[in-house]
């Protein structure tokens, strides 16, 4: 009996201090606006290609000259602590980083990393190499605000985030607002793009994406632009408000689904004031070490053995 | 006389020989070939997979006006992605690219996604016909390859018929326990320890492999099936009734279901079956109920390959649509095997020690 009590004590006092490194990261940091704009040029986003465990893994983007602004994302499965990831960018290594910008779940990750001075105008080529042990990219995506005079006008909103949305936790939505400062939109616009990427989605499990209320697509994330990975473009010029535009990302039947980020931007038929650039903060996600559940589990597992014990005797 | 004809046909023809300098080969999918098996694509895939065409100039000599052209078997849907190299083109079935020039032992290769069939009865080859045209000082040449890859059904039609295997399973387990009045034997107090151990399995093993299942590399899965195998052990020593591994291991995967929302309810059936090959190994062992260190391990190895095998040739190309490459497949079967020998024979001693305790 001396024996199993030691176990139980010897496990528990092993259990506690690895558990400040938990697996289980919690849900994750809703979609946010993180930079937002006007600007006489455009928007670019571009990138693929889903998980296939490629070390190094090489993503390639043709871009027009001008970068104003540039974020690059990189979601991963499987974060652990010590896992790293090394981006290069036209050769050019951007150091190794260990620590994910956002983590959620089971450890699905997105490192983001501000690239505006690192692009060069045509093709660029970025690669990641990475240690973790059962995990890797599953994709590179890049968002990039270029300046062009001979453009018109784009009004643009940049969110980013990694919500897990599950069943587990009972999360069935995340939802960002465009807000457009009360009612600087013009009613004529001529092209209003939205793209969203989602990690996760399984196809079959039907999700729903809405814009301004309108339903843009069902089982969105169904992993059409690479294992588990769905880049979409969607054309929501019919849909605009003059105010805030909102999407609206329904988990639906998936049992997880993560949504990244959406980009939304329209552009005006005439100028609506001066061109500007306002980035905001990172926002850091919340961590959830040891769940409830494992330690009840364990309590009332202990308990039992306890009560056998003592009731034989 | 023959011997001159031989020379005179050397001689004409060396120089071509020299010339044919251009290496073809392929690659696809485009994946860590150390996991994912190669040449090896599954049909209704909802996303395209990435082939890549390696050229190498294996001679001295540069070589010019490389045109390449990849005839796409099967009527698959073509897609060019972004990449270094431009003049890549796809028309129909086929990719051409141009190749400006490659230097002396140089390589270059370029990429192209194909969407494998939405449905084909059987599996089948499908060839990527391959072929080049270049220059160099002694003129134009050609080369070809063909690279053959295996398309395997959609897992969809095969997945249906799993899904029925799986009620057929758990409908034969109903039936078996009512015509044995199997469920009667247990005790409450037998239903409660089995529904902690399988909470333990379930939620804080399961957790504790997923937290921590990397410091061990590829021996991460060791964190799960040494503990399983330990309480599954416990079980039996401690219930001691015929359908005991059954039944921890169908509670396992509904407390899974509930507590990580973890999405098996049409696989329960398969789920169910690792603690059936169980019972029926306690059965031929004449109600052994790990009783012996040997018992333990063999149902703690059997056991834990078993549901790795699962994983890996069930579950991974029937659900998910992956095929793994087998070395790696039976790699991680093995370990799992090792698993199940450390828990088997460290579960007898607690097991023993347990029992011991409690009753």
């Amino acid at each position: 009996m001396k024996e199993i009590a030691l176990f139980i004590f010897i496990f528990i006092l092993l259990l506690v201090p690895l558990a400040s490194g938990g697996e289980w990261r919690g849900d994750g940091m809703p979609l946010y606006v993180i930079a937002e704009g006007s600007i006489h040029g455009g928007v670019y986003v571009g990138g693929g290609h889903g998980l296939t465990y490629e070390d190094p893994y090489v993503e390639y983007f043709d871009l027009p000259g001008n970068i104003e602004y540039a974020r690059l994302y990189v979601p991963v499965w499987n974060y652990n602590e010590g896992d790293w990831i090394e981006v290069s960018i036209n050769g050019n290594s951007q150091g190794k980083t260990s620590e994910p910008s956002y983590v959620s779940a089971w450890g699905i990750c997105d490192y983001v990393f501000n690239v505006t001075d690192e692009l060069s105008p045509g093709m660029n080529t970025v690669s990641v190499t990475y240690h973790n042990t059962n995990g890797a990219p599953y994709s590179i995506v890049l968002v990039a605000v270029y300046n062009d005079i001979t453009m018109p006008q784009t009004r643009f909103w940049i969110a980013e985030g990694n919500h897990a949305l599950s069943q587990r936790s009972k999360i069935d939505h995340d939802e960002v607002i465009f807000n457009g400062d009360g009612g600087d939109i013009p009613i004529e616009t001529t092209n209003a793009t939205l793209w969203t990427m989602i990690i996760a989605g399984n196809e079959g499990e039907i999700d729903k994406l809405y814009f301004n209320s309108n339903l843009l697509g069902e089982d969105v994330g169904r992993r059409k632009s690479g294992a588990y990975f769905d880049l979409d473009r969607w054309d929501v010029t019919e849909f605009v408000d003059t105010n805030n535009n909102s999407v609206w990302f329904d988990r639906g039947d998936e049992s997880y689904i993560h949504p990244f980020n959406a980009v939304f931007f329209i552009e005006f038929m005439e100028d609506q004031g001066d061109d500007f650039i306002e980035i905001y903060p990172m926002a850091k996600s919340k961590r959830e070490n040891l769940p409830r559940v494992v330690v009840m589990v364990l309590v009332i597992s202990i308990l039992f053995l306890v009560y056998r014990v003592r009731r034989k005797k | 006389m023959k011997h001159l004809a031989i020379l005179v046909l050397l001689i004409f023809f060396l120089p071509q020989l020299a010339a044919a300098e251009l290496e073809i080969g392929m690659d696809i999918p485009l994946k860590n070939k150390e996991i994912y098996q190669e040449n090896k694509l599954v049909a209704g895939v909802s996303w395209y997979e990435r082939g890549q065409v390696v050229l190498t100039n294996t001679g001295d000599e540069k070589l010019h006006n490389i045109l390449v052209s990849v005839d796409i078997p099967l009527g698959m849907d073509i897609e060019i992605p972004l990449q270094a190299m431009k003049n890549i083109s796809a028309d129909n079935n086929t990719v051409t690219a141009m190749v400006g020039e490659i230097g002396p032992r140089e390589s270059t290769s370029f990429i192209f996604s194909v969407k494998p069939p939405e449905s084909i009865e059987f599996k089948k080859k499908g060839s990527f016909a391959i072929s080049t045209s270049y220059e160099d000082s002694t003129g134009i040449h050609s080369a070809s390859y063909t690279h053959v890859v295996e398309v395997v059904p959609p897992p969809s039609w095969i997945t249906y018929g799993t899904v029925l295997a799986s009620i057929f399973i758990i409908l034969m387990a109903f039936l078996i326990a009512w015509k044995f009045n199997v469920l009667e034997q247990f005790t409450t107090i037998d239903l409660i320890t089995i529904a902690l151990l399988a909470g333990l399995i379930g939620v804080v093993f399961r957790w504790f492999w997923q937290t921590f299942n990397d410091l061990l590399g590829p021996l991460g899965g060791l964190l799960f099936t040494i503990p399983t195998a330990v309480l599954m052990v416990i079980a039996l020593q401690i219930v001691r009734k015929p359908g005991t591994a059954t039944l921890l291991f169908t509670v396992v995967e509904l407390v899974a279901l509930v507590v990580w929302g973890s999405n098996i309810t049409v696989w329960m059936g398969w789920y169910m079956t690792e603690g059936i090959i169980v019972d029926i190994l306690v059965l031929l062992f004449k109600k052994d109920y790990a009783d012996r260190r040997s018992t333990a391990i063999i149902y703690c190895v059997a056991r834990s390959a078993y549901a790795y095998w699962m994983f890996y040739f069930f579950f991974a190309p029937a659900v998910w649509k992956v095929y793994y490459a087998p070395w790696y497949a039976w790699g991680e079967v093995g370990i799992a095997a090792i698993g199940g020998l450390i828990g088997g024979a460290i579960g007898y001693s607690i097991a023993k020690k347990v029992r011991g305790a409690m009753i």
